[in-house]
């Protein structure tokens, strides 16, 4: 599987605020790649630079194998881009904007007005008949992503798509990005990480100017220490059978539960491995329980502290 | 590139640039017309009232109409270029470019389309207020004895192209709208000052609004050659200035 995008050593400063101090990523073809941090981390920073309108300090950035260069960069005919706060001509109609988009984006002619609609629909601005002035800031970004997906680009980047919408609207935008992803590359920055758990492939956190976390979404969840599972045995007796054969167990003191085993940091693997020796040896229990860790969790762990220069490979990226 | 010449084009019409442009030309056209026709009775009437006061002329005559002319025709001048030194500067404000380019559309193409429609604008206008002018001047006083009318007349229009040229540059680097304008002025205010040497002012591009000069014969075209070179030069030279300078240009 070849890269979409390859982003190495992006180093970026404004004055002497250094936002981007090496960071590195790539993102696989056909994959849905979410791009976590907090207010101030560089997401935006980083987007701009791989669209070429802002230049870096340091760093090489391609698509599909071209080099990006600042200013006129050949590399935005295959890219699709969602500014975070996106603006249009106001004085156009939603139709005549997607036109002018279509045109300059070279989708033929024939085909045009097809798409459009398409994507009008796709968006939920199928009927609005107004010019864009006096559009709420969800309505600009509805348009946005339309115009953003309209000439099937083969890199898709939004600046934090979802930010504006209402829940129905987030739950459209989601599904068409994880719709595109058949035939486009997805990169897209959030805050919201049920939004990324929802639909990404994969991820990279960026805190403090790095890359602290990046990997595929079950590479992360591998790494949030595993999770801790609990088993209420029936009974005494089948407990302590339990305990027996897998010493990592201990009991559990839960107030009104009796017979509960936990295990603390365990695998999927570790789980699965118990719930078929339960059934093999037909043991008899109450219930099992995977209680799962967040990708919050891991989020909020690895931005609580981490000394720069430690970047936490995860996978073989 | 179409595309977004036509982009341009729908803007100055629904700003209502395009509106408001064909009014004041239409209107100074019309109104130079008018003064040079009721000037000397304006005078007459003043001087029957105040005994002392003289006159020599009671009657207005083809150069006092041609006169008005090229004085008019300033306003409207300035007026474009007013409305015009906001086009890429808001657009940079905005951020309204960026879903553009980031499609593939060249920063040339951005550059060449608004300095081409705001051209056309300008041209358009500016046969417009020529157009209508000549037809009554010719209709009260005759345009027979009228020298080099095209190069005249066509002198003013490529000044303010000049003049946009300028404004391109400027707006190919500026932040704001208002630093186009102390731009444009800047340089309108350097060649008004550098004029006050007698020597340097025939050689200056504001010399080709003296059309009126041409017309009356007291002067021959050859008399602007260097003007006539010197502004043909920096438009190139702005225009070109104007494209290298916006492909870096942070959007
Ligand atoms: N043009 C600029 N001049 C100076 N500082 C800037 C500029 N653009 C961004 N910054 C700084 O760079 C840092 C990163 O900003 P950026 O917009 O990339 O963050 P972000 O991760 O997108 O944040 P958010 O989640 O709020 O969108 C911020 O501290 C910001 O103040
Ligand atoms: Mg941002």
């Amino acid at each position: 599987m070849s890269n979409a995008l390859q982003v190495e050593g992006l180093k970026k400063r404004f004055g002497t605020k250094e936002v981007l101090k090496g960071v590195s990523f790539s993102v696989p073809e056909n994959s849905v790649f979410g791009f976590i941090g907090q207010n101030g981390a560089g997401k935006t920073t980083t987007m701009k630079t791989i669209l070429g309108l802002l230049q870096q300090d340091e760093g090489v950035i391609t698509v599909f194998g071209e080099k990006v260069t600042y200013g006129n960069t050949k590399t935005n005919r295959m890219v699709g881009y969602l500014p975070d706060v996106p603006e249009f001509y106001d004085y156009m109609t939603t139709r005549e904007y997607l036109r002018l988009c279509a045109e300059i984006a070279g989708v033929p002619a024939g085909e045009r007005k097809e798409r459009i609609e398409e994507m009008l629909k796709m968006v939920g601005l199928a009927d609005e008949k107004h010019r864009i002035k006096g559009f709420s800031r969800g309505m600009k970004q509805r348009l946005g992503i339309a115009q953003a997906l309209l000439h099937k680009p083969k890199l898709l980047i939004c600046d934090e798509p979802t930010s504006a919408l209402d829940p129905t609207g987030r739950k459209e935008i989601l599904d068409a990005l994880q719709a595109a992803k058949v035939q486009t590359t997805v990169l897209f920055s959030t805050h919201i990480l049920s939004d990324v758990e929802r639909i990404c492939d994969r991820a990279a956190i960026l805190h403090n100017g790095e890359i602290v976390l990046t990997g595929t979404m079950e590479e992360l969840h591998a790494r949030k220490n595993g999770n801790d599972f609990l088993v209420s045995a029936s009974g005494r007796g089948e407990m302590e059978a339990l305990q027996a054969h897998f010493p990592k167990f201990e009991e559990a003191e839960i107030v009104g539960q009796e017979n509960v085993l936990r295990w603390r940091k365990g695998s999927r693997e570790d789980f699965r491995q118990v719930l078929s020796y339960i059934a093999d040896r037909d043991i008899a229990i109450r219930g099992a329980e995977w209680a799962e860790a967040t990708l919050e969790d891991l989020f909020l762990s690895v931005t609580k502290e981490t000394p720069s220069g430690t970047e936490t490979e995860v996978s073989g990226v | 590139m179409s595309a977004f010449f036509r982009k341009e084009m729908t803007e100055h019409m629904r700003r209502k640039r395009i509106f408001v442009m064909g009014i004041l030309f239409l209107l100074f056209a019309v109104l130079g017309v008018v003064t040079a026709k009721l000037t000397p009775l304006l005078l007459e009437m003043v001087a029957d009232q105040m005994p002392g006061f003289a006159i020599d002329k009671t009657e207005s005559d083809i150069w006092d109409a041609w006169g008005q002319y090229f004085k008019n025709i300033d306003i409207p001048l300035i007026v474009f270029l007013i409305l015009w030194s906001g086009s890429f500067t808001t657009e940079y404000q905005k951020h309204t470019l960026i879903p553009l380019v980031t499609k593939g559309l060249s920063r040339t193409s951005i550059f060449v389309s608004k300095m081409l429609s705001a051209a056309l604008v300008w041209t358009a206008g500016y046969i417009l207020y020529f157009g209508v002018f000549y037809f009554y001047s010719d209709f009260y006083w005759g345009n027979g004895d009228l020298k080099h009318v095209a190069i005249s007349v066509g002198m003013y229009w490529l000044y303010g192209l000049w003049l946009l040229a300028i404004l391109g540059l400027f707006s190919s680097f500026a932040e704001t709208t208002m630093q186009v304008l102390l731009g444009v002025g800047g340089v309108f205010f350097l060649c008004s000052f550098v004029e006050f040497v007698p020597k340097l002012a025939p050689k200056l591009p504001t010399a080709l609004t003296g059309g009126l000069g041409l017309m009356q014969g007291g002067s021959v075209p050859s008399d602007f050659t260097v003007p006539f070179v010197i502004v043909i030069v920096s438009i190139v030279l702005c225009t070109a200035g104007g494209i290298a300078l916006i492909q870096k240009k942070q959007l």
